[in-house]
């Protein structure tokens, strides 16, 4: 009874603004921070310590303490840690929060549970924007690539993204309303072309940038290095501060555009503000790792079945939630078949898709009961 | 022709054949904004490697796999095997040493990094005795890097 009285009021779209009376989740939404809190902390201890070449949990502990001890460690066990295993830690905090935060943006911001940067195409408008610079970055575009340095990647990804989500809402939305049939089929329109356009360059590119590009699709945390942290950072940063003040906007906004902007919530800003950020962390995320689907769609689902669609909550924790789940795949991935690497969208993929499944699954069941 | 390749690859096996310590080597495909794709057994890299009497420091998975970092340290390569290309996929040496894997192997201790044209090196044709003769004086009596 009261599983189905939770799960009818989490897919009950749109939701109430202020939740009251027995409605209230905020507690339960708040102590669920606290644990995934806890759960990300978890995971990048975890993060640290796993790896192929079995420097393990107790070389990570003399690895901190010796900060303060000033006790000396071998330096393979140094270099794998701090050199390796740390940035890609780091990496995948950033991008695992950014790919969940950003779905869950989208959810709010197109009214459906379903959007996804994966799912309606931002990530690939992003990846063709990054393709286009690996393809040709050193030769038709090289005088306007090669100054961008490392940062040249991860721009061209954000205006990819960029310029597909705006294209996407605007073609998407007629009237307010977002109909999600329209927007599977303009979603299908906009593959074909990006594909053609992905085509083009696969057509141009050599043997080994072909076989970047197929790694590349696969997504991959690995060369993880601090300068790449660095060069994606600031973007998926800047996004992820806004987001806190998008929350309010995105509640709103779950009661419609006329509701929202007798709230007092400027819409059209508002969803701008909105987008720009979505492309940003995608785009970011996208460049450093390459195509990592699921985790956008997955992430805030869930909590949102589990603490309700309040986005002030639902934000922090998608965050905490993504970056976790990333870093328990990643791990994954470089432990499998080590030596070898299985690329994270592959693991990503094989835990959200089945999951994605269940979630049409029982709604059709929610259908058929109500 | 036959004949002489016969004979090169018997002079290259009496060589080969008095090696006390093979030497291990790593061959890297790419490596591409920091993933390295390596080549593991049952490959031309691998078979010319073996041709040249050095051991593939990859045994557990076959064909080209991208490989994981930490791997590249616990496999410790005593030198690394590239193929010499133009534009942007031959990362010159001092960019290769400097990976954090790369940097704590054998190899970049001796800074042992060996560039072959790819057809010469992998092609397995009429050049492959001498292909494989030139990685096995890169080897073992250059010493350190031949390029």
């Amino acid at each position: 009874m009261y599983l189905s009285s939770l799960v009818n009021r989490a897919t009950h779209w749109p939701v109430s603004m202020t939740p009251a009376g027995d409605g209230d989740r905020r507690p339960l939404a708040l102590r669920t921070i606290w644990f995934l809190a806890f759960g990300l902390l978890t995971a990048v201890i975890a993060g640290l310590s796993i790896g192929p070449s079995g420097t393990g949990f107790g070389t990570v502990l003399s690895y901190f303490t010796s900060m303060f001890t000033g006790a000396e460690i071998a330096a393979r066990e140094r270099i794998i840690i701090e050199s390796i295993r740390l940035p890609r830690v780091i990496m995948g905090v950033l991008v695992g929060a950014s790919l969940a935060v950003s779905g869950a943006i989208m959810q709010g911001l197109f009214r459906n549970p379903l959007a996804d940067p994966g799912i309606v195409g931002v990530s690939a408008g992003a990846g063709l924007g990054a393709i286009t610079v690996i393809v040709l970055g050193t030769g038709v575009l090289a005088p306007v690539i090669l100054p961008l340095g490392i940062f040249a990647v991860p721009l061209a990804a954000f205006f990819g993204a960029l310029f597909t989500t705006m294209l996407l809402y605007r073609l998407a939305t007629r009237g307010g309303q977002t109909s999600i049939s329209t927007l599977l089929l303009r979603r299908i329109a906009h593959a074909a072309i990006a594909g053609a356009a992905r085509g083009i360059l696969i057509y141009l590119a050599d043997d080994a940038q072909l076989r970047d590009l197929t790694f590349w699709g696969l997504g991959s945390l690995a060369g993880a290095t601090w300068q790449k942290c660095l060069a994606v950072a600031p973007i998926i940063v800047l996004a992820m501060a806004t987001a806190p003040f998008l929350a309010r906007g995105l509640n709103a906004l779950a009661l419609g555009e006329a509701a929202a902007h007798h709230a007092g919530i400027p819409v059209q800003i508002f969803k701008r503000i909105s987008i720009i950020a979505v492309a940003g962390a995608t785009g970011a995320a996208v460049a450093a790792s390459g195509g990592i689907g699921f985790v956008g769609v997955v992430v805030p689902h869930l909590l949102r079945l589990f603490m309700g669609p309040d986005n002030r909550t639902l934000l922090p924790a998608s965050a905490l939630l993504g970056a976790a789940l990333l870093l328990i795949c990643d791990a994954i991935s470089r432990t499998i078949v080590a030596p070898a690497e299985l690329p994270i969208g592959v693991v990503t993929a094989l835990i959200g898709a089945p999951f994605f499944l269940w979630i049409l699954m029982s709604r059709r069941g929610l259908a058929g009961m109500g | 022709m036959a004949a002489s390749a016969r004979s090169a690859f018997d002079d290259l096996a009496t060589q080969t054949a008095i090696i006390g310590k093979p030497q291990r080597v790593l061959f890297i495909l790419s490596m591409r904004g920091g993933k390295i794709l390596a080549s593991g057994i049952d490959t031309a890299a691998d078979g010319i490697l073996k041709l040249a009497g050095a051991e593939n420091a990859i045994q557990e998975f076959s064909g080209y796999k991208a490989l994981s970092e930490e791997a590249i340290i616990t496999s410790a390569p005593d030198a690394i095997l590239m193929m010499a290309r133009g534009g942007d996929h031959s990362a010159d040496a001092d960019k290769l040493f400097a990976h954090p894997a790369i940097s704590q192997t054998p190899a970049a201790a001796s800074r042992s990094l060996i560039k072959m044209d790819g057809l010469y090196l992998l092609g397995f044709g009429p050049r492959t005795p001498a292909a494989a003769t030139d990685l096995y004086k890169a080897l073992y009596e250059a010493g350190a890097a031949a390029n």
